[in-house]
């Protein structure tokens, strides 16, 4: 049942929401359009996602599903909390909150002792997830190795010259985007440039570069599409932008794909 | 011991192996026919199923992935005392994404993972940690009975857990032990995401008597074991 705390509705998402959610979803995780719900839905069946809607717009969402965690092979239901998003207008008003508050009492009514959830540790909303009693944790460790770095940058750039022609915020950027950005790290360089339409990957220097972005290529790559390890690794200067500060900042939205501040 | 290619029809025995491990840890989640049967269908795993076989039984299996230029190791998972396995799995699955000329191979793994010191010998670049795991407790009175269940598989020691109030006797008879904590605590004891004997150091798990029976029953209740999980949602 949905219900309303002042000016927001708590309920369930509807198939008409996702045009609304894709744009909550793209301020807070990655590009992602309607139909990319769609298919995940479909491919989710169990999955119900609840929605705050602030004065007919959807603001925010967050996803839930009962999976089955095994101990010693002995089945404990928990409440797989996932997709917790906020539009970038509607944050720090409570939304996530309400709707994880919601989360928990649908958990509670079916029984389920626990709830589960995986985040980043330099996400925001970890604080949300604290208060909520979300204190038992255990960190992935990742791995990475780049043998092939022009093959790997073409296809980061590929997606990039697709995706950012399809959305007006994409537009506007590269419409202004005449860069040259040369990436080093110690073991290779390449030179990213774009003539109007594409990006266009080089090996080496190519060129006299607008940018020049430093750092090893393990966090270099790490950066890409991910906004908080861009922003940490150039804080502690693990990786060093060198250049026009306008080109920087358009810079780390192309290559994060964050594009609020 | 022999490495292979995964052939078509196998998939039971490789769900097997994987539910043969669930047996034996803590965290893994229970997979529905139907997501293996999506997972195997995945384009970009084909030809990156292989298992390990030793005397016509199957016992390892390792899944990796090729997408965009990018290789992933995505699970290599053994029976329990077959950990050679997992290390020819590994040695294939990444033999195999360097032959497809990936430009970047990723892999991860839990804290708690026995693939991990795997990993750490692989050559892969360890990149900081990002990611973690949150668990939260939504209903403490349906923890209990869960707790109840698990304890009652673990041991046959009759043991009282107590939360607040709240409290459960597993097993029959008088309790040998009765241990208290908080919700949030037996949570993490239950999953692995805590230890006993450290809880136990800082006073957040207190039992009585205090009698070394009392402790042996406890530890037995809440062995030391490590939370590991292969799947996200």
């Amino acid at each position: 049942m949905p219900f309303r705390d002042g000016r927001v509705v708590v309920r369930l998402e509807r198939p008409s929401d996702y045009v609304q959610l894709a744009r909550v979803y793209t301020d807070a995780f990655a590009p992602t359009t309607a139909g990319d719900l769609r298919r995940v839905r479909r491919q989710r069946p169990k999955e119900q996602t609840l929605v705050a809607v602030v004065d007919g717009v959807v603001a925010s969402a967050v996803s839930i599903e009962i999976g089955e965690l095994l101990v010693d092979g002995i089945p404990v239901r928990t409440g797989c909390i996932a997709s917790v998003a906020t539009d970038w207008d509607h944050r720090r008003q409570g939304l996530a909150t309400l709707l994880l508050r919601e989360a928990h009492r649908r958990l509670r009514a079916r029984g389920v002792s626990n709830a589960s959830l995986f985040t980043l540790y330099n996400l925001p909303a970890i604080r949300i997830y604290k208060r909520f009693g979300y204190t038992e944790t255990s960190a992935w460790r990742r791995f990475l190795k780049l043998y092939r770095p022009i093959p790997w940058l073409e296809a980061r750039f590929a997606y990039r010259s697709n995706w950012l022609q399809r959305t007006p915020f994409g537009r506007e950027a590269l419409a202004r985007w005449r860069e040259r950005v040369l990436l080093r790290t110690p073991e290779w360089s390449a030179t990213i440039s774009f003539d109007g339409k594409r990006f266009r990957v080089q090996s080496g220097r190519r060129g006299r570069p607008t940018l020049v972005v430093r750092g090893a290529a393990r966090l270099l790559l790490n950066c890409f599409g991910n906004r908080l390890a861009y922003d940490a690794a150039v804080r502690r200067e693990a990786v060093r932008v060198t250049g026009p500060p306008e080109a920087s900042r358009l810079w780390r939205r192309i290559q994060t794909l964050e594009w609020r501040e | 011991m022999r490495v292979r290619t995964m052939r078509p029809g196998e998939l039971p025995r490789v769900k097997a192996v994987y539910e043969a491990r669930t047996a034996a840890s803590v965290g893994l989640i229970r997979r529905s026919a139907a997501s293996w049967r999506g997972w195997r269908r995945r384009k970009r795993t084909r030809g990156l199923w292989i298992v390990a076989e030793d005397r016509a039984a199957i016992v390892a299996y390792g899944v990796a992935s090729m997408e965009g230029g990018s290789g992933g190791l995505d699970e290599v998972v053994w029976l329990p005392g077959h950990n050679d396995a997992g290390t020819r799995l590994l040695d294939e699955l990444l033999r195999r994404l360097h032959r497809r000329r990936a430009a970047l191979i990723g892999a991860q793994a839990m804290a708690g993972s026995p693939l991990l010191p795997l990993l750490k010998r692989t050559g892969l670049d360890p990149i900081p940690e990002m990611g973690v795991f949150m668990a939260a407790v939504t209903d403490a009175r349906a923890l209990l009975r869960d707790a109840k269940r698990i304890l009652l598989a673990r041991t046959k020691l009759p043991i009282r857990l107590r939360i607040g109030r709240m409290s459960v006797n597993t097993g029959k008879g008088r309790p040998c032990v009765t241990a208290t904590m908080d919700a949030r605590v037996l949570l993490g004891l239950l999953l692995g995401l805590r230890s006993l004997r450290v809880n136990l150091r800082r006073g957040t798990v207190s039992y009585a008597p205090r009698t070394g029976d009392a402790l042996e029953a406890l530890r037995a209740a809440f062995p030391e074991r490590t939370f590991s999980i292969q799947d996200t949602w």
